[in-house]
């Protein structure tokens, strides 16, 4: 990496960490349009961006296994004739992935970099990945980067019956390259194998946030995070 | 650092393979009619169908019958086949590539076939369950060439592919990759050809991009998938580049779920950040090839936008999408496939069945133009929440 990446936020929901309460950051007439996924994101990403004051983030790139799943099943329950509702557009309009990417957008007023990654359960590094090569060639100073899942007790099911699961999480960190008051710092994201030498190794994907909090409180010197190929370490300061 | 395409591939509507597809845009022949292969609940609308079914597409790819395989992953793998083929890749070049995929409807097409199947308390046909994911198709594109060093999936709905190749040409220009494979995928599904419908934003007749009369898009299908390297790995290598990837923006409408904004700030931002990274300025484009739906609200949006960047500078402009039908998350990579045989044949697409003028929007280029000279064009891709790209190409 060029210049050191710093985390200077980072929130989470899921992983045993409970939902806050939404009032604080919409409106009932807002909150009543948005499934919990939506409704997680905003609130995890409003908290790191609050955390790392910083209004209109350069970067909005988030990362997602299945995507709006309660949108999507709604409009398959509709159109298999298993539902008797016609289909909604409300719901095709927030079936796409990058449905939270760009929510976070309009709510934000961000007219930067936008995009979405749905690769398996590698979609928050291929998120981390395309951030840490922003910074790196200079085309932006931060990035508020997300993982976001949701799962229906039927969706959920239906995945088991293909050996499938995947956890509820709503996680969003704001990378800079400004050290001050950061909870850590992002050495290295990369495929490359070899021995991971830190002080702790944590699974994807509630080692990321687990992570930040053991480096901010000095409880280890350096994590790192794996998943599949992919190697994150992260170092304390 | 300049970005070098050194291979193509593409399938759509209008044909498989860049010789099929050239003569189609010369011929100015359009491959939206009747469906004759989804299975749809809206078989009036007419659609750009690829005119192959999967049976077909698997035959040519000698992938043998019962292979689980979605509809995305067989064009895909049409596409990238003849793109690693003109680029001359070997197979270890392959495995040192990054793969990167821009797709939304992924494996859809099988979920809605089989969804009373999987979720009945006797399970049927479970093995296309880990295949509904965007992710998955990729990986079964991957798979077919033996693994790429790493794949991975954009989903930015309609600029998904455009998207793709942006994250290449970061990946060559910070040193993470020398190759890379990059272009999108999307198959027709009924799921989201009823979901376009409750927006009431398809068209029963062809689709006629930013004419008076102009009433919605018409859907379609298809691949599209560049090579990219960096000019050191093209000169090692002895392959000829075909063009440049020398500009490109992502932005962010950032207004509406669906809608596009009155002044087209996000299609404003992606085209100036592309003419800003090539050093150029809007007098040097050639030609536009337009996102132009044929959607009252995309069409006026992109038109302002256009006004805005390039005044009383405008080059032509057309939108492909009559011939082919909007491809969705593949439409960023088959355009710029469409924008390279354009550079290479010198000639201007048409924007077919425009006929009448609207105040509110640029007029394009309603027949095919021959013997021009295009050195520098842009290609624009808009998507769902305002993921707003450009890319810009040079001849040379």
């Amino acid at each position: 990496m060029r210049e050191p990446i710093y985390i200077k936020a980072a929130s989470q929901i899921g992983g045993g960490l409970p939902d806050p309460d939404f009032r604080q950051f919409l409106s009932p007439i807002e909150a009543r349009r948005m499934s919990l996924m939506m409704k997680r994101a905003i609130a995890t990403s409003r908290t790191a961006l609050q955390q790392a004051g910083i209004e209109h983030p350069d970067a909005i790139i988030t990362g997602t296994w299945f995507g709006s799943v309660v949108n999507t099943e709604a409009l398959l329950l509709s159109l298999t004739g298993v539902s008797d509702q016609p289909m909604k557009p409300t719901h095709f309009m927030q079936s796409t992935h990058n449905t939270v990417s760009s929510l976070i957008g309009i709510q934000t007023g961000s007219h930067g970099y936008n995009a979405t990654y749905s690769h398996g359960r590698t979609s928050f590094e291929s998120a981390l990945l395309d951030a840490v090569t922003l910074m790196d060639l200079g085309e932006v100073d931060n990035a508020l980067v997300g993982l976001f899942d949701e799962m229906t007790p039927c969706f959920a099911a239906l995945l088991a019956k293909g050996g499938i699961h995947c956890p509820d999480i709503a996680a969003s960190f704001v990378l800079s390259h400004d050290p001050e008051h950061a909870l850590c710092r992002l050495d290295h994201i990369g495929t490359d194998a070899g021995e991971a030498l830190a002080d702790r190794v944590l699974d994807a994907p509630f080692g990321y946030y687990e992570a930040v909090r053991m480096l901010a409180g000095k409880e280890c010197g350096s994590v790192v995070v794996t998943n599949e190929n992919f190697r994150v370490s992260l170092c304390g300061l | 650092m300049r970005l070098c395409i050194t291979g193509a591939g593409v399938v759509s509507a209008i044909g498989l393979g860049k010789e099929e597809t050239r003569v189609s845009l010369l011929e100015n022949r359009s491959g939206v009619g009747p469906v004759r292969i989804l299975h749809t609940a809206l078989p009036h609308l007419p659609e750009g169908e690829v005119k192959l079914t999967n049976g077909e597409m698997a035959n040519l790819l000698g992938i043998p019958e019962g292979t689980v395989c979605t509809r995305s992953s067989l064009m895909g793998t049409l596409a990238l086949k003849e793109a690693l083929e003109q680029a001359g890749l070997s197979p270890e070049d392959i495995r040192k590539a990054v793969l990167v995929n821009g797709t939304t409807v992924g494996g859809m097409d099988k979920s809605e076939q089989y969804y009373l199947d999987f979720i009945s308390d006797r399970p049927d046909h479970t093995e296309y369950i880990p295949v509904h994911d965007c992710g998955a198709t990729t990986e079964l594109i991957s798979r077919y060439f033996g693994g790429f060093a790493l794949s991975t999936t954009i989903s930015t709905a309609c600029s998904s592919a455009a998207n793709a190749i942006i994250l290449g040409g970061n990946l060559i220009r910070s040193g993470r990759a020398e190759i890379v494979a990059v272009g999108g995928t999307e198959c027709l599904s009924d799921f989201h050809v009823n979901g376009f419908n409750t927006l009431m934003i398809l068209d029963g007749d062809r689709c006629r991009p930013f004419d008076a009369t102009r009433a919605g898009l018409n859907l379609g299908e298809g691949a599209g998938f560049l090579i990219i390297e960096s000019e050191a790995s093209a000169t090692r290598r002895g392959a000829k580049p075909l063009a440049w990837l020398d500009g490109y923006g992502n932005a962010c409408d950032a207004f509406h779920q669906t809608a596009s904004s009155p002044d087209g700030e996000g299609a404003f931002l992606a085209m100036s950040k592309a003419l800003k990274m090539a050093s150029l300025t809007p007098s040097d484009i050639d030609y536009i090839n337009a996102h132009g739906t044929g959607t009252p609200n995309n069409d006026a949006s992109e038109s302002a936008a256009m006004r805005r960047v390039f005044g009383d500078a405008l080059p032509p402009v057309s939108s492909t999408k009559p011939l082919t039908g909007h491809t969705t998350s593949a439409t960023g990579s088959i355009e710029a496939v469409i924008c390279l045989l354009a550079m290479q044949g010198g000639f201007i697409p048409a924007n077919a069945g425009w006929s009448q003028a609207d105040p509110d929007c640029i007029i394009p280029q309603a027949a095919v133009r021959t013997g021009v000279v295009l050195r520098h064009v842009i290609c624009n891709s808009f998507g769902f929440g305002g993921n707003d790209s450009s890319l810009l190409l040079s001849a040379q």
